[in-house]
């Protein structure tokens, strides 16, 4: 590579780039929310959850019904469940900006989301499982794994807590001026970290509000969760306009 | 904590004070909002059942809640002369507050211990009905908040150490001590909700 003058290619075209593909996967997080609405939700009718109060008869009747769906469900959240890793790094790249020194939280939370989607991955896996031979397995088989999805999605909240939490240090540390997310994003992270504590619980109950079909356990926790990636994609989106901008002028 | 632009411009104890960064009261405004959920489901199954509600109501024992309420109030309390104290710089006091706040918070969790092994020795658990699944839940999402708050006062005491405090380290502590009067108001509604509602 030539010693750019600035006429063609200089470090400002090469950052707005940069900006276009970190842009992309901010998207990529919207993308994963929508395809949960369409597959979890309409596809395999699975929001909320089968009742973990059903008798394990019941259960296998609804993978047996519906195991079109669920297949073709499980097939795209294998796609679109990927993309958390891609939409976490969105946001990993404007922290990386945050931190002077030793970029200590931004190498914690790139091991943090190499890892959390292996969750996320699991669970349509198990799902198609399920949905591969329902009519032949044992219902107790399929009530264990059946649970198992659910363990995996609620009782694996503490990763994702931890990112919660390293996105609002970065942001108390973040010594640009203004700084790169707004510090109500911080607080906003933190409220998230402290909502989804309760998800714990679903290990004790069958039914009620912490069961993991329940109000709190579920759709408290979704609802949360769910919103959280959102609105952390509109805030990154608009952080890496910024960026572009300053670049330009 | 940051030290952004704004925190010399803030000008403290004029008209309107708002304690703390806007920011943190987001946070304590959604935690608000969960609890009310709490609460409502709490009203909405009570009065499904009255009966079990009203049983397992009696078996609370009513002194380990007021002991735990005075506990809250007394650290609430002291916080908040912590935070007066740091206004004048008196360093030793605000660092003395704290500590003997995080000591409230340390004999709240104590008293939960024998508590919650009074109820299991009983065999009332999280799932002997839907009283005691409310009580061992909500009581428990409480104190780990509690946990939490106990954190956020270590690190405001050790923040306080150096003092010179100055408008964006007091601003710092606010937000901070707003946190732990979150996780004492919070006890307040729950000792009422658990312990109070329908005695006779």
């Amino acid at each position: 590579m030539t010693p750019s003058t600035g006429t063609t290619t200089g470090p400002e075209q090469y950052l707005a780039r940069d900006v276009a593909v970190a842009k992309l996967l901010a998207w990529s997080g919207i993308a994963l929310v929508i395809s949960l609405v369409i597959t979890q939700g309409f596809l395999m009718g699975f929001i909320p959850p089968p009742s973990p109060n059903l008798s394990a008869e019941e259960l296998a009747q609804i993978f047996i019904d519906r195991k079109i769906g669920i297949r073709i469900g499980s097939l795209i959240q294998c796609i679109c469940y990927s993309f958390w890793g891609t939409w976490a790094i969105s946001i990993v790249v404007c922290m990386r900006r945050m931190e002077r020194g030793i970029p200590v939280v931004t190498y914690a939370s790139i091991a943090n989301a190499g890892g959390a989607w292996v969750f996320f991955l699991l669970m349509p896996i198990t799902w198609a499982m399920i949905a591969f031979r329902p009519e032949s397995m044992d219902p107790k088989f399929i009530q264990i794994m059946n649970d198992y999805v659910w363990f995996i999605f609620i009782l694996s909240w503490p990763p994702f807590a931890i990112f919660m939490v390293l996105i609002a240090t970065a942001i108390f540390r973040d010594h640009n001026l203004p700084t790169i997310y707004p510090r109500w994003v911080a607080f906003f992270n933190l409220w998230c970290a402290v909502l989804i504590t309760p998800a714990g619980l679903i290990e004790f109950v069958k039914t009620g509000p912490f069961a993991y079909d329940g109000a709190i356990s579920f759709w408290f926790i979704y609802i949360v969760f769910f919103g959280w990636i959102m609105v952390m994609s509109f805030v990154t989106l608009n952080t890496l306009k910024r960026t572009a901008l300053q670049a330009a002028a | 904590m940051s030290d952004s632009s704004e925190d010399t411009a803030l000008a403290r104890g004029s008209k309107g004070h708002i304690p703390g960064e806007a920011g943190i009261w987001l946070l304590i405004a959604g935690d608000l909002l969960m609890f009310s959920v709490l609460f409502v489901i709490f009203l909405v199954y009570r009065a499904g059942d009255l009966t079990v509600f009203q049983a397992g109501h009696a078996r609370l024992n009513q002194t380990w809640g007021l002991v735990n309420t005075i506990l809250m109030l007394s650290s609430s309390w002291l916080v908040a002369t912590a935070i007066q104290a740091a206004r004048r710089q008196m360093r030793r006091v605000v660092v003395a507050c704290f500590g003997l706040a995080l000591l409230c918070g340390l004999g709240f969790i104590v008293v939960k211990v024998f508590e919650y092994n009074e109820k299991i020795r009983a065999d009332l658990t999280l799932t002997t009905n839907d009283f005691f699944m409310l009580y061992f839940s909500y009581t428990g999402i409480h104190l780990i908040h509690v946990v939490i708050g106990m954190g956020v006062l270590t690190t405001l005491m050790l923040y306080s150490r150096s003092g010179n405090f100055a408008p964006a380290k007091l601003r710092n502590l606010e937000s901070g001590a707003s946190f732990w009067h979150l996780v004492d108001l919070l006890w307040i509604v729950l000792f009422a909700l658990l312990y109070l509602v329908g005695a006779k």
